[in-house]
């Protein structure tokens, strides 16, 4: 024993280490377990209120398991910079518009930032970036410098009004951070309704109030649009003076079909001059006109409709203080079919949601319908009283992320500064409406460009397999390493134990996550850390086989396996020290739990399984049988 | 108990004909990498994958018939199990819609057998380009970290040969991942991020056994100076071989183990370890110790040994 004191001392001191680090992770499980055997949620209570200290501190050091294991969704959301920095430019034409195009599709593949693929696209063209930002004198690397800056800036204003409405959602313990220009990483575990927080999580809260324009103009707008698209189906590329003569034969015809009077169009030649519009009772994917009641667009001809109204050369036509915006709920159902009205709005809003002061979900009195009543600035008070005594009689639209809550008719003027939003389906819905109207609205859109969610019953599944494999991994190693090496098999099985315990305890230590990937790592391990045993007790008896003493073969066979198992396990490090640098998520996990595998069992196999032989041989215990 | 313990085989003699049906396997791989390229999972294609796990067993075909009947693009496939579906289709960033179409659908015409989206994950061309690039990176810097690490402890042209090892073991999975792609419903063999990590896990492991030998090599090319390189080479392989095919054999089995019971997102990547540790075993065997000897024996000359 005297010889190995100081690697005795260690052996204790790594596992006392050990216990310490995994001593909450313990707790924990010993708390939820109590929690769970009260039958009152007034004992709970009082259990939780009595420990909460321990509760709470045991929660944040215990082991924590990955969104994998416990269910929950890791969401990447990309900030529309692009967007923040074509509303920041002034003197916007056409030729800058282009340029946004490219750049809009280069950004789709690339991940550089926004600013500087801007410059490069702009000085591709010799164009001056000052023509459309800041000072005229400005040069391009300062123009892309304030760019960034405000990009960068915006990026962080997007987190912290995520962070907050995640907050008020209640999530426990989420990780919302940005990476890059333009991303930021959202992880919520836990959570189940997945469709209700992509919501909140994306939703800009772009509230505005818009005046809605009266019926007969909006359908002179789309007459000319749909006269317009029968003429160009597709956007025409370029000149548009200059016609090819298929086209010119093409348009013939429609001029000849459009001369027939209505009444005796056969149904395809209608439907050919009016490709805006709804001409039968089976078309439902374009504009349906009531007379009586205005225009309607049904859940399928949704992003059609949207998407020929939006082509760039239909907008130059639809005069520019108009715009087109649909409802965010069906107003009717009909044979499966979900009507939506489609409005005609004043581009330019009233009043938006930055004098938003308060908001508060609620039932409303008479029909208890949800709604989320408002309450405004002093300025934005000012401004609606404005508006509203100036609109008696006329609708105003209440536009939260481009989609038409209600349009109530003012009846009369509002001088306190309240507003009511309804419409809305749900309560759950209302307090969501809520939440985002609080924590204010995003600087830009954002975008959900990655999502990986685990349903917790999944979780719990892979937390059983991942179980599994480790004993049974564990089992059948220890097993044969007993039949094949005896005695010292029984040495190399105590290493593989510590060797767990250790990979366990380290990672509840430095509070790395243990995913399902790493789980995969600790079971990898398991056959990788009696490797370095395997090797020493080959040699050792290669070396007995030679006749030399038990006592020198031990220490022969320790010494001269040293140089490979070193060789091995540093090969096998680096090759997770760089999948931990360049991978993500899980995927880290198997590699974090593989480095620490790979550096315990260079310890376990040779230092405590040395100690233990030590010992055994000072007490003569060691015989010919010992290596099997 | 013993295994393996007076081996003699003449592993030397039969290096010709290792280097002949390795040259054949990773060449038809190869060929198969440039012809039919790989099965490239959402995580660097891009795309949406979306687990719905049924109460009861379910038929396959019906749901693809009850999906695709409303223009729902895409692959539908089973999961680990009957009662699984994976639904892989294109990215477009409006999960919401996706998911509440199919599982409307899901409920009009399988009302009796309750599901439920167990699983979602979505990736943006950004981002599978980015891990792309990370993948890449990682694979080309493990190889030229090891090419360093083995360069600097062991003699040149033992490294040269253990790095062709490490290439040839990759190759030969990877040529696996190409050939056998999308042919197995249960097992799919993209290639995705965990893919990567078993890869990266082969090029740590293939040199494990690869050092054993030339570690034994090294030495006995000391100690017996009089013998022929071929019969120290050979013999030093027989020595080593009960170590090599025991250390491969025990996680190997923690492999098998995974493979087995680790389900359907382990499975692909248990497999790539696998076949990467059967056939790094192979390697160190039949292709890095006798490149040594072949080298040596062109060239001439003495060994010059380090450490």
């Amino acid at each position: 024993m005297q010889k190995n004191r100081f690697q005795l001392v260690l052996i204790v001191l790594l596992t006392l280490l050990s216990a310490w680090f995994l001593l909450p992770t313990f707790q924990d499980a010993s708390h939820t377990s109590k929690l769970k055997s009260f039958s009152s949620p007034e004992d709970s209570l009082a259990y939780v209120r009595e420990n909460r200290k321990s509760i709470e501190k045991a929660q944040e050091k215990r082991l924590k398991l990955g969104l994998d294991l416990q269910g929950g969704m890791h969401v990447v959301l990309e900030v529309d910079v692009l967007e923040l920095l074509e509303n920041r430019a002034r003197n916007r034409d056409a030729q800058f518009d282009s340029v946004m195009l490219v750049v809009r599709e280069r950004a789709k593949k690339e991940s550089t930032e926004i600013p500087k693929l801007l410059a490069e696209e702009f000085q591709k063209r010799q164009i001056r970036l000052s023509r459309y930002y800041y000072e005229i004198r400005d040069s391009d690397e300062e123009i892309v410098e304030k760019l960034s800056k405000e990009a960068i800036e915006a990026v962080d204003r997007a987190k912290e009004i995520i962070r907050n409405r995640v907050d008020q959602y209640g999530v426990a313990e989420p990780t919302i951070v940005t990476q890059g220009g333009r991303r930021i990483i959202v992880e919520l575990p836990g959570v189940s309704d997945k469709e209700r927080v992509r919501k909140l999580l994306k939703g800009t809260a772009k509230l505005e109030f818009k005046l809605v324009r009266d019926a007969e103009l909006a359908f002179k707008v789309l007459q000319d649009v749909n006269e317009y698209l029968a003429r160009y189906p597709v956007m025409p590329a370029g000149d548009t003076s200059v016609v090819d003569s298929a086209a010119m034969l093409a348009r013939a015809q429609l001029d000849s079909i459009r001369a027939i009077p209505d009444s005796l169009k056969t149904k395809e030649q209608r439907r050919l001059v009016n490709p805006l519009f709804a001409v039968d009772e089976e078309t439902t994917d374009k504009i349906i006109i009531d007379p009586r009641a205005g225009f309607f667009v049904t859940d399928a001809g949704k992003t059609t409709v949207m998407q020929l109204l939006n082509r760039p050369d239909v907008k130059s036509r639809i005069p520019s203080d108009l715009e087109f915006a649909l409802d965010a709920r069906p107003v009717s159902e009909n044979d499966g079919l979900k009507f939506y009205r489609l409005y005609a709005l004043k581009k330019e809003p009233e009043l938006t949601g930055s004098v938003i002061t308060e908001a508060n979900a609620t039932f409303s009195a008479d029909q208890s319908l949800p709604e989320v009543h408002m309450k405004m600035n002093d300025e934005g008070t000012k401004v609606w009283a404005r508006t509203t005594g100036a609109n008696i009689g006329k609708q105003i639209a209440i536009v939260l992320d481009g989609a038409v809550y209600s349009a109530p008719v003012v009846q009369s003027k509002i001088p306190n500064g309240s507003s009511v939003i309804n419409g809305i389906g749900s309560i759950e819905e209302a307090k969501d409406l809520e939440i985002v109207l609080k924590a204010g609205a995003l600087p830009a859109p954002v975008r959900i460009s990655e999502e990986r969610t685990v349903g917790a019953s999944l979780g719990a599944d892979s937390i059983r397999a991942g179980l599994f494999s480790i004993t049974f991994g564990f089992v059948v190693v220890a097993i044969f390493m007993l039949i094949y090496y005896r005695t010292s098999g029984i040495l190399a099985d105590l290493a593989l134990v510590f060797n767990i315990l250790f990979v366990i305890a380290f990672l509840a230590g430095f509070s790395a996550t243990l995913t399902l990937p790493g789980i995969a790592g600790l079971v990898l391990t398991i056959g990788m850390a009696v490797d370095a045993n395997v090797l020493i007790f080959e040699r050792v008896r290669e070396e007995s086989s030679r006749g030399k003493n038990l006592k020198l073969a031990i220490e022969l066979g320790y010494d001269k396996a040293f140089s490979a198992i070193l060789d091995s396990h540093v090969t096998t490090f680096g090759a997770a020290a760089l999948l931990y640098t360049f991978g993500i998520g899980p995927i880290r996990g198997f590699a974090v739990t593989l480095m620490i595998g790979i550096a315990a069992s260079l310890f376990t196999a040779i230092v405590v399984t040395k100690v233990v032989l030590d010992w055994m041989i000072e007490r003569n215990s060691v015989t010919e049988t010992s290596f099997g | 108990m013993r295994f393996l313990e007076k081996a003699n085989f003449n592993f030397v003699g039969l290096r010709k004909t290792g280097y002949i049906v390795s040259s054949v396997i990773i060449g038809i791989g190869l060929i198969s990498m440039l012809v039919r390229g790989f099965q490239l999972g959402i995580d660097f294609k891009g795309g949406t994958e979306l687990v719905v796990k049924f109460q009861e067993p379910i038929n396959i075909g019906e749901v693809r018939k009850s999906l695709s009947g409303e223009g729902l693009k895409g692959q539908i496939k089973e999961y680990g199990s009957a009662q699984e579906i994976i639904i892989t289709t294109d990215f477009s960033g409006e999960l919401n819609d996706l998911q509440t179409a199919i599982e409307r659908l899901l409920k009009r015409d399988f009302p009796n057998n309750p599901s439920e989206v167990i699983k979602v994950d979505a990736v943006g061309p950004s981002i599978a380009s980015d891990l792309k690039w990370s993948a890449i990176s990682a694979l080309l810097g493990a190889l030229v970290m090891i090419l360093l690490y083995v360069g600097i402890r062991f003699e040149f042209k033992f490294a040269t040969a253990g790095v062709v090892a490490i290439f040839h073991d990759v190759l030969f999975v990877a040529g696996l991942f190409s050939m056998f792609g999308g042919i197995f419903d249960s097992m799919t063999l993209e290639i995705d991020q965990s893919i990567i990590a078993a890869f990266l896990t082969i090029v740590g492991y293939s040199i494990t056994d690869t050092v054993v030998v030339y570690d034994r090599i090294r030495e006995n090319l000391k100690i017996r100076k009089s013998d022929s390189y071929e019969k120290v080479f050979n013999d030093s392989l027989n020595e080593t071989l009960s170590r090599t095919i025991i250390t491969s054999g025990t996680t190997l089995l923690t492999v098998i183990v995974l493979f087995i019971f680790g389900g359907p997102t382990i499975r692909g990547f248990a497999f790539a370890i696998a076949a990467g540790i059967l056939i790094g075993t192979y390697s160190s065997i039949f292709i890095a110790a006798p490149i040594v000897l072949d080298w040596q024996q062109k060239t001439g000359g003495k060994f010059k040994l380090r450490g």
